[in-house]
């Protein structure tokens, strides 16, 4: 062969193979289960002394995340990911695997499709936004979340706060003039979490103008304080960071909490019903506009929604194939983790006050959560179709 | 704050998060070294690293990565005329032709040096503007930000020169592939044929890599020729780094044009080195070479996106929105390092700002004296004959394709693009403006949508908006002034210049 170029055989395949090596361990690392997990995992099974009986012992476990890297979803699975691994009994490797796209659909049907359930090596992390889409019957949707098991529920909660310079400066202002004013809100689409809010607005009887296509609560955050939107609300994680110095500068004047849901009532938040918030709840206000405690098939939808947008805003979730030691020895891991003195320290710091449900108090807040009656469904999408221009998929 | 900059400095200097900083840097050379991966790619590799490191270290892990994507990307750029990720296109349109001149080692000189550059003045702007970034940002609302997308349009008619219609068309048929997917108003998708891998539209990797990467290699393979033309590569280094000096204005002007661009949100920051490629070649004298190896054509694109990156922190560190994948990722990682961003970053968490402000520029000049040490080696890549090379780039491609979403469309995608880009550049159709306006869709339909639900026509006489508007005409028929004053003879040919976009 004629060598008319200056760069040496043996260096040229040498380069080209470290190239090619390097790109696809790059892609094997960045399928989400990084490589360092699993050192920590060996040196944690080491010291402690591992039940080599376990379901779990010497197996790797992934959270899916149905969400990009670097969400709220994903950031709370990552944060418990090291904790789980050292309190599953058998002490799994345990890694965070994204799997985004179409508002969780894509993650969602992986893990219905695509994982071998009797093994139960493989758990969903959903989240409001990726559940609703089964509320609302997305045709794309291939999996029921009738067929899976809650392991652990992670709470939010909502504040609503309006612009001070409205002269609404909180609560007892907003009962007395929130009928008064007209009120543009941002939303992402009449199908998200923001369903919610354009309901318990409806229901206050506020005159309100929801303008669709924001985002995420971010872009509307910004709008809000450029003076575009004249309410809003966000969920708890992000209130320290950004909703805190927009009430500091006198910006923002919370009015409500959305409050938690328990079987028929409305209970208070554990962080805006508390100091330094201090807010009504939904429930409250509504009670103090009209005069009259809510209810109704309004009522119940908000009740709903509440409890999927909110209350059990999180879920870890197995498939109801996944044999029941695997789903026992779940719960215990994650039991062990909520009582990890450090785990609670820095969820308080990360997650906020919410609680996390565990053990005994997972299945029934798990089962009113899919508990969706047709009516309440209907009414809802009646509710979007007929307001809000939200094409029916009935 | 000065005093607080000069702390801020001995705390990222210490020899642990040095040790830190250098292998993001290591990372982010890689991931921009290799064809199609980028900063989302990093991020995903480091993020299960982060927790639990101190926020310092993990910082300067983070920004590490991400400051030097766009300084190692220029190698695939100018070497293989394919994008080394979604930043890097518009330096294939100089950089590539130099290099098949054999004057590979130039380009990326003088590359390197600028990126090194207008990261640096992207960290200082970073620095400068963080105290009054916000009100900065606040006077962008949805109005203002549509006009943005569309003064980012109007740079087709800049980069379509001598193909107007070809350029026009193109445009409108990158914005039909970027409207694919959920409609950003209402619950509903839109030409995705019930098929969920088009439900979020179609990956700017894949574009990218579809439109310039694949037709490229198609060519190369048909050509049966190595890349460089001359066998012996002429140029060096220095060589680059001296037309970068005589070139100085234009490294600050395109860099001050990249930190702005990044700082608007959501507009633009993918398109930045078109756009700066487009006001380099209108505003520099005699461009008659630009599109066949002209060096500020690549000097004006690399400072801008070096630059773009300390720009794109304004709006995400200061309000929590970020502008593209990577700082959308690095967001999460701070969250994982305890740092919630917000408007805290500036009153409470100053330390944090700038330890990330001097990670930045850290990263930048370490970064820079990486590539200047590999590049001798590097640049040979341009003698190695296509039809030992092609199978190699092809690998990573498609696997850095399939990187995108890891879904098996992605490879799908790939090809179709790759297909649509073949044929475009066989006819001279250019094909950056079905870029810009695959890119730009989007945004401009989500805003335009958003300022007529909260203002109906009244945006319209919004000051801003009318002096982005005079600006979009100015760009506009201002190029057509321009040509016709400094007459004919210098027009490039139609196939020539087009073909290669």
């Amino acid at each position: 062969m004629m060598r008319t170029y200056s760069f040496p055989r043996r260096h040229r395949r040498w380069f080209l193979g470290v190239l090619c090596a390097a790109s696809l361990a790059l892609t094997a690392c960045g399928t989400g289960d990084g490589g360092g997990d699993d050192e920590a995992a060996e040196a944690d099974g080491e010291q402690s002394q591992v039940d080599e009986s376990a379901f779990y012992y010497d197996k790797e476990l992934e959270i899916i995340v149905p969400f990009e890297a670097g969400g709220g979803t994903d950031s709370e699975a990552r944060f418990m990911a090291p904790f789980l691994q050292e309190h599953i009994p058998g002490s799994p490797t345990v890694g965070v695997v994204n799997i985004s796209g179409a508002a969780g659909t894509i993650g969602n049907n992986q893990f219905a499709l695509e994982r071998e359930h009797t093994e139960a090596t493989s758990v969903l992390y959903s989240s409001a936004s990726s559940f609703l889409p089964w509320i609302f019957e997305e045709p794309a949707l291939e999996l029921n979340y009738d067929d899976l098991v809650g392991n652990f529920v992670s709470q939010v909660g909502g504040i609503v706060y309006v612009r001070c310079d409205t002269g609404i400066d909180g609560p007892e202002a907003f009962v007395e003039q929130a009928q008064d004013m007209q009120w543009v809100a941002g939303e992402q689409t009449p199908d998200s979490l923001g369903a919610h809010l354009l309901l318990a607005y409806d229901m206050l009887g506020l005159e309100h103008n929801a303008v669709m296509g924001f985002e995420g609560r971010g872009p509307a955050r910004v709008a809000f304080e450029q003076g575009e939107l004249n309410i809003n609300w966000d969920t708890s994680p992000s209130v320290p960071s950004d909703v805190d110095p927009l009430i500091e500068d006198g910006v923002a004047c919370p009015v409500f909490t959305i409050g938690q849901a328990s079987e028929d009532t409305l209970e208070a938040d554990a962080m805006f019903s508390e100091e330094p918030y201090n807010l009504p709840t939904f429930a409250e206000i509504y009670e103090q506009i009209h005069g009259e405690p809510p209810s109704g098939p309004e009522w119940d939808a908000y009740l709903a929604l509440t409890r999927a947008g909110w209350t059990n805003q999180k879920v870890m979730w197995l498939h109801k194939d996944a044999p029941p030691e695997a789903v026992e020895q779940l719960r215990a891991g994650f039991e062990a983790m909520t009582e990890d003195p450090e785990f609670q320290s820095q969820a308080e710091e990360l997650l906020g006050p919410h609680p996390k449900l565990v053990g005994d108090d997972v299945d029934p807040a798990v089962d009113g959560l899919r508990d969706f009656p047709e009516d309440i469904r209907n009414w809802i999408m009646d509710f979007l179709v007929e307001n809000y221009d939200h094409p029916d998929p009935r | 704050m000065f005093e607080s900059g000069y702390e801020a400095l001995l705390v990222a200097l210490d020899p642990l998060r040095l040790l830190w900083l250098a292998l993001g840097v290591l990372v982010g050379l890689c991931v921009g070294l290799l064809p199609g991966l980028g900063g989302t790619v990093g991020m995903a590799i480091l993020l299960p690293f982060v927790f639990g490191m101190d926020p310092y270290s993990g910082i300067a892990l983070l920004i590490g990565m991400a400051a030097v994507v766009h300084t190692a990307d220029t190698f695939p750029s100018v070497l293989l005329g394919v994008p080394g990720s979604s930043g890097s296109q518009a330096t294939i349109m100089d950089g590539y032709p130099l290099a098949q001149k054999g004057d590979a080692a130039r380009a990326l000189g003088a590359a390197f040096f600028v990126s090194m550059v207008g990261g640096i003045i992207g960290a200082a702007s970073l620095f400068a503007l963080i105290g009054l970034a916000r009100p900065l940002i606040l006077a962008l609302g949805p109005p203002e930000l549509f006009m943005c997308a569309i003064l980012g349009l109007s740079m087709v008619g800049v980069l379509a020169r001598g193909a107007a219609a070809a350029g026009v068309l193109a445009t409108l048929l990158g914005v039909m592939v970027g409207l694919i997917g959920l409609a950003p108003q209402v619950g509903q998708y839109r030409y995705t044929f019930e098929e969920p891998y088009l439900f979020d539209g179609i990956p700017i990797a894949v574009m990218a890599l579809g439109l310039f990467a694949l037709p490229e290699m198609v060519d190369l393979v048909a050509a049966d020729r190595s890349i460089s033309r001359v066998s012996k590569l002429a140029g060096s280094r220095l060589t680059g780094i001296r037309d970068a000096i005589r070139n100085r204005w234009l490294v600050v002007r395109t860099s001050v044009l990249g930190t702005a661009m990044g700082i608007i949100p959501g507009v633009g920051g993918s398109v930045v080195d078109w756009i700066a490629y487009g006001v380099t070649r209108q505003t520099v004298k005699d461009n008659s070479q630009f599109g066949k190896g002209d060096i500020r054509g690549v000097i004006g694109p690399e400072s801008a996106n070096n630059a773009k990156e300390a720009g794109a922190l304004v709006p995400t560190l200061l309000f929590g929105i970020p502008g593209s994948g990577t700082t959308a990722m690095l967001l999460g990682g701070l969250v994982l390092l305890g740092v919630q961003a917000g408007p805290a970053m500036v009153r409470d968490r100053l330390d944090v700002t700038l330890a990330i402000v001097w990670s930045l520029a850290l990263a930048n000049i370490l970064g820079t004296a990486a590539c200047f040490l590999l590049a001798g080696y590097v640049a040979k890549l341009s003698l190695i004959p296509a039809k030992k090379l092609v199978p190699f780039l092809l690998v990573i491609m498609t696997v850095a394709a399939y990187q995108a979403t890891r879904h098996w469309g992605d490879i799908l995608a790939f090809l179709a693009v790759g297909l649509v880009g073949w044929v475009m550049k066989q006819v001279g159709w250019p094909r950056a403006p079905m870029l810009i306006g695959y890119v730009l869709a989007p945004s401009a339909e989500r805003y335009l949508h958003l300022s007529m639900s909260l203002h109906g026509f009244d945006w319209l006489l919004r000051p801003l908006v009318i002096v982005l508007g005079l600006l979009v005409l100015v760009i506009v028929f201002g190029s057509q002034i321009f040509r016709l004053r400094r007459g004919k003879g210098r027009r490039p040919g139609l196939g020539d210049m087009a073909g290669r976009m």
